[in-house]
């Protein structure tokens, strides 16, 4: 089987960018100039390195051994994992750290196969051992051949990127070498690429499935049998692109897998677009057309900041203009040259204001002091961030958006969240817990161009 | 026994430059002239006192780590010429494994089994693997533990750039307290040039050169022997060289932070030295070449 390859971090691979204050269209002209300028910010405790996202998609397959390679603290993103999950820690400590650590990592791997038989395991380095250099490969190999399982390495050491989705990135390169090679292609079977499961992607899958197609989810909820599919799937689609960029090129170079490049599936007309791609491109007839828009006029020329994940935001720019709203705003943790059509297709680009960083609470409020829009959509903690600051707030996750049930969902949020404020409930409201002057200064003073 | 505070000198130097022949040489003569003295070898080689404890076998400190854990002083030290105590911190097997983080957690032990407080030296020397490789192989320049430095030279140009990184770790961790530079030993002096050109760096560094060994196959049949020159050949000019050094040392000497040259401004006053030396002829050739 051919060796998956170690994927360069966002910043290298796509010119990602993960500190930027400033409009869409200088951003577009930026990234379209060549490498954008190297942006560095304050340190944030809260925002997601790239070991805690690569975590959190093994986390999610079954059956999947997990040992972590470092300190106890650096499994951390693992604690709140389904119970039974078969994960282990090292736990390296500086003996380790100056020894190295090889034989501690073959007993980890032996205990953890001796007790949970996971079809296979990764071995997740981390920051201990970009310092001690244990020879990680060395052991899977042999333990593979000792254990009968593939035994694979994932190399992230939570500094080489400031992108926490470069978690993702690595994270599929080492599920890809979990895939193995399949004679013959079936027409019938593609690939969904998911990095969530829930009832939206799920209601995804069954659309897909109305074509009289097999729809294999991978990797999030996937176990062995999924993956040892993969390899036959006549194509694969993501939900979210942007995040299964990796795995999608490792199935089409390991395996040849060709990948259908499709917006996000949200909203009924989005939901409606990605299916019919589907059916074009597997040959099927189109399905049955699905009407579930809401009408026009729900926001009512209403200024409007999106903060979610870039290619979710993108996707729900549409919504809100079809909603009837404005776009002020977008807040995302990282942006990157695949988002670069995206935010063309925004109509205003010039003058939709554009933050980007993650874990930085403080910034965004001030932010959106500047911006004073009159709603915003973002996850949970941008939300609750947001209504304590006094902004009207709609929550909303990934997989709720998915689907045309996701449009409802989301106006039916947004409708709660106007009738709310106009009925004057102001709960938690106007409570910032930054002073006046701190608002005053300018909100991207803490973002520094990296000096070379 | 000693009842003063005891005297941490650092040495360092680019490796092969023959710091481990000097520290020991000077160890020796300390303990010649009636000191108690514990050298302290910073180098994953683990080979600084080998010429002090006449080739024997010392297991490393970090080699006791590894096998026991909990090492005593015991079992990670020997009795060398003139009482000397030597230690080896060690490293791990080469290609695995963080030396730099061995050297700081070394120390670090030694302080914590009372090394200083227990063999009450008079005059500890840390004898450091070549560059600045790492934070690490800094340790004893950091946090206080060595009063001061000194940087052994010879004067290949390579030997030179290790000693200006040096000077910008030393002039980096001064200012917090930690060492500061008590000279450069110029080794290997055997060239017509050799001392003039070492002058030169230790004044244009803001520093000066306490001192200058002459290369000598005295060392060399020394060495052959497992020992010290002071060992080996105590009436010889090179163990009055060495015995010289170490009154300096020991005694109360200035000590400064040097001011290292920049890359440009280093390589500017090699090729400089380098027309002094062959007239610019090497230039001349390579442009013909070209």
């Amino acid at each position: 089987m051919e060796k998956a390859l170690q994927p360069p971090t966002r910043e290298r691979r796509l010119n990602g960018v993960s500190a930027y204050l400033g409009d869409v269209a200088s951003l577009i002209a930026e990234l379209e100039a060549g490498p954008p300028a190297s942006r560095i910010r304050t340190f944030s405790q809260v925002a997601s390195d790239d070991v805690s996202i690569a975590l959190r998609v093994l986390a999610d397959v079954e059956g999947l051994g997990i040992v972590v390679h470092g300190a106890r603290g650096c499994a951390g993103a693992l604690v709140r994992s389904r119970p039974g999950r078969p994960w282990a820690v090292t736990n390296l400590d500086q003996r380790d750290t100056i020894l190295g650590a090889d034989g501690n990592l073959a007993r980890t791997l032996r205990r953890l196969h001796q007790r949970h038989h996971p079809w296979g395991i990764v071995v997740v380095a981390t920051p201990v051992v970009a310092i001690n250099n244990d020879d990680i490969q060395a052991v899977a190999q042999e333990l593979s051949d000792e254990l009968g399982i593939p035994v694979v390495e994932l190399r992230t050491d939570g500094f080489r990127s400031r992108i926490g989705a470069t978690g993702y990135d690595i994270a599929s390169a080492a599920l890809a070498s979990l895939m193995p090679p399949q004679h013959g292609r079936r027409r019938d079977l593609i690939n969904l690429l998911a990095f969530e499961r829930g009832p939206g992607l799920t209601a995804v899958a069954q659309q897909l499935a109305g074509l009289g197609l097999e729809v294999n989810l991978v990797p999030a909820g996937a176990g062995r049998e999924a993956f040892a599919k993969a390899a036959q799937a006549v194509l694969s689609v993501a939900v979210f692109q942007d995040e299964s960029d990796v795995l999608r090129r490792e199935l089409d170079r390991l395996h040849r897998v060709p990948f259908l490049h499709l917006p996000p599936p949200i909203g009924a007309l989005g939901a409606r677009r990605f299916v019919e791609a589907v059916a074009e491109a597997t040959e099927r007839p189109l399905p049955i057309r699905i009407d579930d828009r809401v009408s026009a006029d729900l926001l009512e020329d209403r200024r409007v900041v999106i903060a979610l994940p870039p290619s979710q935001a993108l996707a729900i720019a549409e919504l809100v203009v079809q909603f009837g709203g404005r776009i002020a705003g977008i807040s995302v943790d990282w942006i990157d040259s695949l988002h670069v059509e995206g935010l063309k297709a925004l109509t205003n680009a010039a003058t939709v204001a554009l933050h980007v960083g993650a874990g930085q609470a403080f910034e965004l409020v001030n932010w959106l002091g500047k911006i004073e829009p009159d709603l915003l959509i973002g996850t949970p903690a941008v939300a609750a961030t947001a209504t304590r600051a006094g902004i009207t707030a709609v929550a909303i996750e990934g997989d709720d958006l998915l689907g045309a049930a996701g449009e409802t969902k989301l106006a039916t949020r947004i409708g709660r969240a106007l009738a709310a404020r106009q009925n004057g409930f102001t709960a938690g409201l106007g409570t910032s817990a930054y002073r006046a002057g701190w608002l005053k200064r300018s909100p991207d003073w803490h973002i520094k161009r990296e000096v070379r | 026994m000693s009842t003063n505070k005891p005297k941490h000198i650092a040495i360092y130097g680019k490796g092969g430059i023959g710091k481990s022949t000097t520290t020991s040489n000077i160890s020796a003569a300390l303990a010649e002239a009636g000191h108690r003295v514990i050298q302290i070898g910073c180098d994953p080689k683990s080979d600084s006192t080998t010429i002090l404890r006449g080739g024997e076998d010392l297991t490393t400190v970090l080699d006791s780590l590894r096998d026991s854990g909990r090492p005593t002083i015991a079992d990670v030290s020997a009795i060398g010429f003139g009482g000397v105590l030597c230690i080896e911190a060690g490293g791990p097997v080469p290609g695995v494994g963080c030396a730099g983080r061995g050297i700081n957690a070394a120390v670090d032990l030694l302080h914590e089994l009372k090394l200083f407080e227990e063999f009450k030296p008079d005059y500890v020397l840390y004898d450091v693997l070549g560059d600045v490789v790492c934070g690490g192989f800094a340790v004893p320049i950091r946090s206080g533990i060595a009063e001061s430095a000194f940087v052994v030279t010879s004067s290949d140009f390579m030997a030179i750039f290790a000693a200006n990184n040096l000077f910008k770790a030393i002039s980096k961790y001064a200012p917090s307290g930690g060492a500061r530079l008590g000279g450069v030993i110029a080794n290997s002096i055997q060239t017509p040039y050799a001392s003039a050109l070492i002058d030169d760096f230790a004044s244009r560094t803001g520093t000066n050169v306490v001192g200058y060994v002459p290369r000598s196959l005295t060392v060399a049949q020394s060495e052959l022997y497992g020992q010290t020159v002071i060992e080996a050949a105590p009436a010889s000019e090179q163990a009055d060289v060495y015995r010289q050094l170490a009154r300096h040392i020991a005694g109360d000497h200035p000590v400064s932070i040097p001011k290292p040259l920049n890359a440009p401004a280093l390589k500017q006053w090699a090729k400089q030295w380098g027309d002094r030396v062959f007239g610019g002829a090497a230039e001349r050739r390579l442009a013909e070449v070209v």
